[in-house]
């Protein structure tokens, strides 16, 4: 039986719903964009307040459809904050860019709604819908820039390889539901022996392999330098972090429940997680744009969140969501950075700015974006005193303490590889002369709402990286 | 008032932000300068009604324990970051605050015009935060934060002008020179973390508790603590610092390099001072470090002309005598030494650089004379601080000097508390010469170009303030044959665990009324000779000459920083130029790093290759990694 107090604990997505609705109307009947802008701003700000509510209770309503308890309330935070600050950055990029539709918001909006879905679905077929929900707006977000070429190909490269994958995922869940009968998650984590079947791991490793495409993980990784060189930068910074978020939402929970009985997947995970950061940390050496160079960096990121996933104990679940909260912060900061620098064209066929060389002298034409990209990368390199350092920390002690010394000692050594690269553009920019004249000065002419979200992100990242227990002092995982 | 403790500490780290990070765009001195004033003066305020809190409960039970939040769990490694309120560390936290905000105030007037006004101040409160971090972390990680936290602000505000050599040279040698106290430190919390699994003060001192005397692993601690203590607190062999960080701003070297900032050892061995109840030997070799220091200080201040050199020289001797208080055990008499001290050196250093500001950035003595009657204020505020260095009762430093210098009488013997009157002789000597040099007799200056004149207000009202604290603050710790010391009672209970170790296996010492007044006699007929024979040879003198024989050694600082080159920075340097850099580095090193780099390098080229931007190949390898997938899961 649904009850009607059932509907209290998804206020959150009830709010995102309507507000994902209304925009489209306003859109239709208002010429003035900054009503959708700010009524995004709005009902993003409502749900993640309200997302608060619910903090200190865990419970399953809707007939065993939905779950609320701590895990799912932290996901759909950190999702929230992600758009949030995404949504802050987007209003001057697609003004710029002249993509300055209202469509753009509320496919942002549905997007949330299917990655709220994913989080705090307890079935298959419920997470199954968010993630489909989710997906089919990232492939029009991601050719949002119609007159481009290159946004094209991301989109049509994004949709080709998700339909297919699709496939598996579908699959998959098709196999579970033949061995268990049911596509109750809670239901799955507690049936025991059954899970150990042939036939269960074989539908269990396609859904997991549904994922794994989403989050990037070897071999279905090949689409993410594609599609997140050809997307608008501002969805781009979205895609690599909310999206990445809810995909991680759906499968840490359950990946944690199984532990005992998925120990066969331990190999696969650690062989995954050890390819993924390798071709990430490695490819990203030869890149000389700068969103490709972050899209394998974020390949990297895969690779890292794998390593925690291979340890599959309560570590991993901190270690992760740590990472994750890192990751918003300065993830999104340093593409909301690139999003500033990038440049219009008239040449609809390119982008411009955005290759290596454009970075040149950057310490000496605007040092405060400088400095802000510089602690974006050593947090992403994992440099102390910044937000992801604790975050590769965690991850590599909760491997540690599942006795896979051998796969942090690997991961860690993959990641001075990493550090390189990063490195480079820091030279790039600190220690090289711009020569580079066709800039016009107004790149640098930052709006006080992008400034506003490359604040946040940057307090977060400091924050959480001088104060790292804070976090979980409120979100007790 | 001690809800809002936390403003105590975040209160100076905004002003640090809102100067730090809009000072350019404020451009305007008197709102940085009042903001960042104002930004010490409430945490003043509030810990002066906790301080009053604490005074209103039981004196057993005066601890406020304030935890914020877990800062670092992993692990067996949990840290919280919490404050500890005790006696002890809000006793110099009113001090840090206290003089911190009549320096900031006196800053204010001293900085005027300076182009890098705001960023001064934005140091100053950052410097305020660390070492209030310092003094209340109730953990070793957190002390070390503030620790580590005041080193670089001192060395921020050392090289504040940067643009001259020299300054910058002093910053460095700064920075280096406590580099190797922390190593000190930091392996002492390995030790102990390694040992009792908690970096908690009070825990780890309640575990060493019931540890027998002298055991190796406390000397070893100790000692480490106290190699930290003697990088920050500037003692042998780590005082050559010093003298040098007086290339900053003056009130720098009023607050961090006399007042609060290098009195930090004295407070890392106050803390834990269990400890070195329970380690005689090493308390042993802090008594003849700062004996040695002491007088080693003292008698290089004889000889120097810079103003302000003589009084940093001064301040290590000094701290020198606050370590033969711990030395002795008497860590109450260290923490009264300590904050007498930061009154009348601060008001010294205060008022010379009063006398700089008049005389146009002149340092040197030599070149001064007669500014008795051209600044009034400075002229007697400074004479007050005088006496009271020079151990005149009843000013603050006589109380706390004398009962150093009894204390060393009959806990460690005659033979001691003769070096410790010699070097009480030298202070009363060097502070009067520099007094003689620069108030009394003939201008030495060139009259028609330089005018020296009184400084403004906001500079000398902080000068008044601390005369008189100089003047009367000995009251708070008046000996036994005249009273009773506030200040005993009120640390009491912090020192209360040493002392009962202490009790355990030291026999009581003999204390007599008349022995300590006939001691007292004697300090201070020496130090009224010294004043009276240093003050007429130096009032009337003209010329100069260069010293000869001991005079020369003397002047020239025993050649202390001669030989350190000599002995350890040359060599240093020659190896790593000629085997670590030339050799290990660019054959060994190199070769090796660069042969990976490359091999990555070409792995990242050829890898590369697999991005074909076909989506066949994409689908094609996703299949390949299924297909694998699932053989794995058939056949395992």
């Amino acid at each position: 039986m649904i009850q009607l107090q059932d509907f209290n604990y998804i206020i959150p997505l009830l709010i995102i719903t309507i507000g994902a609705t209304v925009t489209l109307v306003i859109d239709a009947f208002s010429k003035n964009k900054n009503v959708v802008f700010w009524f995004t701003i709005v009902t993003v700000v409502a749900a993640l307040s309200t997302a608060f509510i619910h903090i200190d209770i865990a419970t399953i309503v809707f007939n065993n459809f939905i779950r609320i308890n701590i895990l799912s309330t932290t996901f759909q935070v950190l999702i929230l904050t992600a758009i949030l600050i995404s949504v802050f950055s987007s209003k001057s990029y697609i003004e710029k860019e002249g993509i300055n539709f209202g469509e753009y918001y509320s496919l942002m909006l549905f997007s949330v709604m299917g990655m709220i879905l994913m989080v705090i679905g307890n079935d298959l077929l419920l997470v199954f819908l968010g993630l489909e929900l989710m997906s089919i707006c990232f492939y029009v977000l991601a050719g949002f820039m119609r007159k481009r070429i290159k946004s094209n190909e991301s989109a049509l490269k994004y949709f080709l390889l998700g339909a297919f994958m699709t496939g598996f995922l579908l699959y998959g869940i098709a196999l579970m539901y033949g061995v268990l009968g049911t596509t109750n998650i809670s239901t799955i984590s507690s049936a025991g022996e059954l899970i150990k079947t042939p036939t269960f791991l074989i539908g269990f490793g396609l859904f997991m392999v549904g994922f794994f495409f989403k989050l990037g993980v070897f071999p279905f990784q090949m689409w993410v330098p594609d599609v997140y060189e050809g997307a608008p930068t501002t969805i781009t910074g979205m895609m690599s972090t909310a999206g990445k978020i809810a995909a991680v939402g759906v499968i840490l929970p359950i990946v944690v429940s199984l532990a005992s009985n998925i120990t066969t997947f331990r190999p696969v995970f650690s062989v995954a997680a050890i390819l993924t950061m390798l071709i990430g940390s490695v490819i990203a050496l030869s890149q000389s744009n700068v969103k490709r160079l972050l899209a394998y960096s974020s390949i990297a990121s895969a690779g890292y969140i794998m390593v925690g996933i291979a340890s599959m104990n309560d570590w991993a679940l901190k270690g992760i969501i740590f990472y994750l909260v890192a990751y918003v912060f300065m993830q999104l900061g340093a593409f909301i950075i690139i999003s500033i620098l990038e440049q219009n064209s008239s040449d609809t066929n390119e982008f411009k700015n955005l290759e290596l060389n454009n970075y040149k002298g950057l310490a000496k034409e605007n040092p405060v974006l400088a400095i802000f990209f510089t602690i974006f990368l050593f947090s992403l390199a994992g440099i102390p005193p910044f937000a992801g350092f604790w975050g590769k920390y965690y991850i590599f002690y909760a491997a540690i303490q599942a006795n896979l010394i051998w796969l942090s000692i690997v991961g860690i050594l993959i990641s001075v590889v990493s550090v390189y690269y990063y490195l480079k553009l820091i030279v790039y920019m600190w220690f090289m002369d711009s020569d580079n004249t066709e800039y016009s000065q107004d790149v640098y002419r930052v709006s006080p709402l992008t400034n506003f979200a490359v604040s946040l992100t940057i307090v977060g990242t400091l924050f959480f990286g001088l104060f790292p227990e804070v976090f979980f002092n409120l979100f007790k995982v | 008032m001690s809800n809002f403790f936390y403003l105590v500490v975040l209160m100076p780290l905004i002003g640090f932000f809102i100067n730090g990070l809009f000072g350019k765009k404020i451009n305007n001195e008197k709102i940085s300068g009042w903001l960042s004033s104002i930004c010490i003066l409430i945490p003043f305020i509030i810990s002066a009604g906790t301080f009053f809190e604490l005074l209103s409960m039981s004196p057993e039970s005066r601890t406020i324990h304030q935890v914020y939040f877990s800062w670092i769990a992993t692990g067996d490694l949990g840290i919280n970051y919490a404050y500890l309120i005790d006696p002890l560390s809000i006793s110099l936290v009113l001090v840090i605050t206290g003089i911190g905000f009549l320096i900031h105030l006196y800053s204010i007037g001293y900085m005027h015009g300076d182009k890098g006004f705001a960023k001064y101040f934005a140091f100053l409160n950052l410097f305020v935060f660390a070492m209030l971090n310092l003094v209340l972390g109730d953990n070793l990680l957190l002390i070390f934060l503030g620790w580590e936290g005041v080193g670089l602000c001192s060395y921020l505000l050392i090289g504040f002008w940067y643009e001259k050599k020299f300054t910058g040279d002093a910053a460095k040698k700064a920075f280096i020179v406590n580099r190797i106290g922390d190593f000190g430190f930091m392996i002492a919390m390995f030790l102990i973390f390694a040992n009792f699994g908690t970096l908690e003060i009070s825990a780890f001192l309640s575990q060493i508790s019931g540890i027998q005397i002298n055991d190796g692993l406390l000397i070893a601690i100790s000692l480490l603590l106290f190699l930290g203590a003697c990088g920050k607190s500037a003692q042998i062999p780590l005082y050559v610092w010093l003298p040098d960080a007086m290339a900053g701003p003056t009130p720098v070297s009023a607050l961090i390099h006399a007042a609060t900032m290098v009195t930090a050892g004295i407070y890392l061995l106050a803390r834990t001072s269990i400890l070195y109840a329970l380690a005689p030997f090493t308390t042993h070799i802090v008594l003849i470090v700062g004996l040695l220091t002491a007088l080693m200080a003292a008698t290089i201040a004889l000889k120097q002309n810079d103003i302000k050199k003589i009084l940093a020289y001064s301040t290590v001797s000094q701290l020198g005598f606050m370590f033969v208080a711990i030395g002795n055990f008497a860590f109450t008499i260290a923490v009264f030494h300590l904050i007498t001290h930061a009154f009348f050196k601060a008001l010294l250093f205060l008022g010379s650089g009063s006398v700089i500001h008049g005389m146009h950035e002149e340092q040197d003595i030599t070149k001064m004379g007669g500014l008795k009657n051209k600044m009034k204020i400075t002229f007697v505020t400074f004479f007050i601080g005088s006496l009271a260095l020079a151990g005149i009762p009843p000013l603050s430093g006589f109380f706390s000097k004398d009962e150093i210098m009894y204390l060393t009488f009959i806990t460690s013997g005659p033979a001691y508390y003769i070096i410790t009157l010699i070097a009480a002789a030298c202070t009363a000597f060097y502070i009067f010469r520099l007094i003689g040099l620069t108030f009394y007799g003939k201008p030495r200056y060139d009259e028609a170009h330089l005018h020296p004149h009184e400084s403004p207000s906001l500079m000398t009202i902080p000068l008044i303030i601390l005369a008189v604290l100089s003047a009367i603050g000995g009251f708070i710790g008046l000996p036994h044959w005249l009273g009773h010391s506030m200040l005993g009672d009120w640390l009491a209970p912090v020192f209360s665990g040493a002392m009962s170790i202490l009790s355990t296996y030291q026999p009581e010492h003999q204390t007599s009324v008349a022995l300590e007044l006939g001691l007292v006699a004697v300090s201070v007929i020496v130090a009224t000779t010294m004043i009276v024979i240093s003050f007429k040879k130096f009032s009337k003198q003209t010329t100069f000459e260069e010293p000869t024989g001991f005079g020369k050694v003397l002047e020239n600082k025993y050649y202390v920083d001669e030989i350190y080159d000599k002995t350890i920075v040359e060599p240093i340097q020659k190896t790593s130029d000629k085997i670590l850099w030339k050799i290990f580095d660019i054959k060994i090193i190199d070769g090796f790093i660069n042969g990976v780099a490359n091999y990555i390098s070409r792995l990242s080229f050829d890898w590369r290759k697999i991005q074909t931007g076909v989506i066949q190949d994409y689908t094609t390898l996703s299949v390949a990694g299924i297909v694998i997938l699932l053989i794995y899961l058939i056949f395992r």
